[in-house]
């Protein structure tokens, strides 16, 4: 029985009861009604152990970037059925369709719910639909979770950018595009050596063999090898707060997406650790699949409290190797230089790209003279901290989320600048 | 699918002023102007709440029963008080209809499920009216501690079918 009904067994009973104390016949019939339509929703309610339902569920990604979501719940059973569906756990923001229906379902009949919606990035998962029976007056309800597992990662967008000139202070021995400055085979002139058996013909240099009479030389090129690149992503919440639904840490998320992909579209082996309400590692590797590893994990990220930035303890060594290149996301609050400082360790060149907070929130700051005031403050306070991390030998990217970031990352990995080569 | 929503609040507006017409007849029928009133008001009430989509059209049958009773006890005919009761009956659930957010289903199978609905709601009233129609004919002589227990009887009796049906 559900809220209806029992407030048609209260009226019942207190019709009856007034017509006791009243000993009036006429008060008494007047529950007629309300009885036999109680008894209706009684006699038809629907039974548990003759519910049969199937669904199945399709998530797929549209053409607009959205998730489209259907689900059909079919009636297996041999009664037609009065349901009201609706999907669980029902997105934040369902832009299209309905997530609820309700539908009369005869037998082997079925209802599809469809509804499509747009989020930034995520991972959503289903386990079934919520089903509730009941008998066509509504008086008796039946819940039923309906098994229809469905799930999705809505990867984060990530820009096209130009490829990135590189200058580890270290390079793997695979074939990639950075200059290794070992001589092998490549494009760029490296230098000369004497002959050694096996060394291909075309590549000896007859000028300086002339020169040398009884000796061969060969020509060597530069060899173009791999870097290992690491990403650091801060996911506190702090950096959280937008206007007007905007989002900082998205577009944190957004720039490692796009860092991710150049890199690994160079060739290069990528690491990511994100700093998010749990810590989430991808180790160093290549290619289209660790792409999505990295991209899947990036959906996940879920933002943490501003608190200082957890060292992630012994992993650090095999996620970012000695003399690589480590470029980290952060809006740089307090105590954040002890792990760049770990970072910068070993060699490795860091470059920290710092979303500006106080810009991306400055717009929807009190105007009165105290906010101004403060405004400024904080922006003083910004400027000391990135200046303390410059001087660590980290070079230091002020990023304006409303500017393209390509040209200040490619501008940072210069050599020279920062921590350059060791 | 827009037309049959918007249909449904105007179904459910009638019935509630068909269902207070009824009660302000009755209340006519034996001069009291207070009742009259009382059935205004009432069904002002419930069209603000159908207005309103508030989550409060049982607060209004409780007011619209317990009308009909007083109209009962102040002389209108019985016949005429279980008319207003059915009418409230069905303004009732209809408001509860209207006042429903709207599903995603399309035209043919809303028109099938409100199609099943109303027939079920015609199956649940008539068939009481029409016992209290009878009831209301017959002139029975029950003592008083038979009609107490014959109530306690009905009243237990729903209570553990109601206790089955969950």
């Amino acid at each position: 029985m559900n809220g209806r009904a029992v407030t048609l067994l209260a009226l019942v009973y207190g019709v009856l009861f007034a017509a006791l104390a009243t000993r009036r016949g006429e008060v008494a019939w007047m529950a007629a009604p309300l009885l036999t339509m109680l008894l209706l929703g009684l006699v038809r309610a629907p039974r548990r152990e003759a519910l049969a339902l199937s669904a199945r569920r399709r998530v797929e990604r549209d053409v607009a970037g959205g998730v489209k979501v259907s689900v059909g719940v079919r009636n297996d059973g041999a009664a037609a059925l009065h349901l009201r569906l609706e999907d669980a756990p029902r997105p934040a923001a369902a832009t299209e369709g309905a997530t609820a229906v309700e539908a009369l379902l005869g037998a082997g009949e079925e209802a599809v719910l469809r509804y499509s919606f747009r989020v930034p990035r995520g991972r959503f998962a289903w386990a079934g639909v919520r089903a509730v029976a009941s008998d066509p007056l509504r008086l008796s309800e039946e819940l039923l979770e309906v098994p229809a597992p469905g799930e999705i990662h809505v990867h984060p967008e990530a820009v096209r950018f130009r490829p990135l000139p590189l200058q580890p202070g270290r390079t793997l021995p695979s074939p990639g595009s950075i200059p290794a400055r070992v001589g092998g085979s490549g494009t760029e002139f490296f230098g000369v050596r004497e002959y050694h058996v096996g060394d291909a013909l075309r590549w000896i240099d007859w000028r300086l063999t002339a020169r040398h009479r009884g000796k061969l030389f060969t020509k060597q090129f530069e060899q173009e090898q791999i870097a290992d690149v690491g990403l650091v992503l801060d996911g506190r919440s702090a950096v959280e707060d937008g206007l007007d639904g905007e989002d900082l840490l998205e577009h944190g998320v957004r720039a490692t997406a796009s860092l991710a992909t150049t890199f690994l579209r160079q060739g290069n082996r990528v690491s990511l650790l994100v700093l998010g309400e749990t810590d989430a590692r991808v180790f160093p590797g290549s290619g289209r699949i660790h792409l999505q590893r990295i991209l899947s994990c990036l959906a996940g990220l879920r933002a943490r409290p501003a608190t200082a930035l957890r060292d992630p303890g012994h992993s650090l060594a095999r996620m970012f190797p000695a003399r690589s290149i480590v470029i980290v996301l952060t809006p740089l609050l307090l105590d954040d230089t002890p792990l760049l400082l770990r970072l910068h360790a070993h060699g490795r060149q860091v470059v920290v790209v710092s979303p500006d907070a106080i810009e991306f929130r400055a717009a929807s700051a009190p105007v009165d003279p105290v906010g101004r005031l403060a405004l400024r403050a904080a922006r003083v306070e910004r400027r000391l901290g990135l200046r303390a991390v410059a001087q660590l030998r980290i070079a230091v990217v002020d990023w304006q989320v409303n500017r393209p970031l390509y040209p200040l990352v490619r501008a940072a990995l210069r050599p020279g600048r920062g921590g350059g080569r060791p | 699918m827009r037309r049959l929503f918007t249909l449904r609040p105007i179904a459910a507006a009638l019935a509630i002023l068909a269902s207070q017409a009824l009660l302000a007849a009755a209340f006519a029928m034996v001069r009291r102007g207070e009742g009259l009133a009382a059935a205004a008001a009432c069904a002002l009430g419930w069209l603000t709440v159908l207005v309103l989509a508030a989550p409060a059209a049982s607060l209004c049958l409780t007011a619209s029963l317990a009308l009909a009773v007083l109209a009962v006890l102040a002389g209108a005919p019985g016949w005429l008080s279980t008319a207003a009761t059915a009418a409230s009956l069905v303004a009732w659930d209809l408001t509860h209809l209207a006042t429903e957010p709207a599903r995603g289903v399309d035209d043919a199978a809303e028109r099938r499920m409100m199609g099943s609905h109303l027939r079920a709601l015609g199956a649940g009233i008539l068939p009481g009216v029409a016992l209290a129609g009878v009831l209301g004919q017959a002139r029975l002589t029950v003592p008083f501690p038979v009609m107490v227990g014959v109530v306690i009887l009905a009243l237990v009796a729903l209570h553990r079918a109601g206790r089955q049906a969950g």
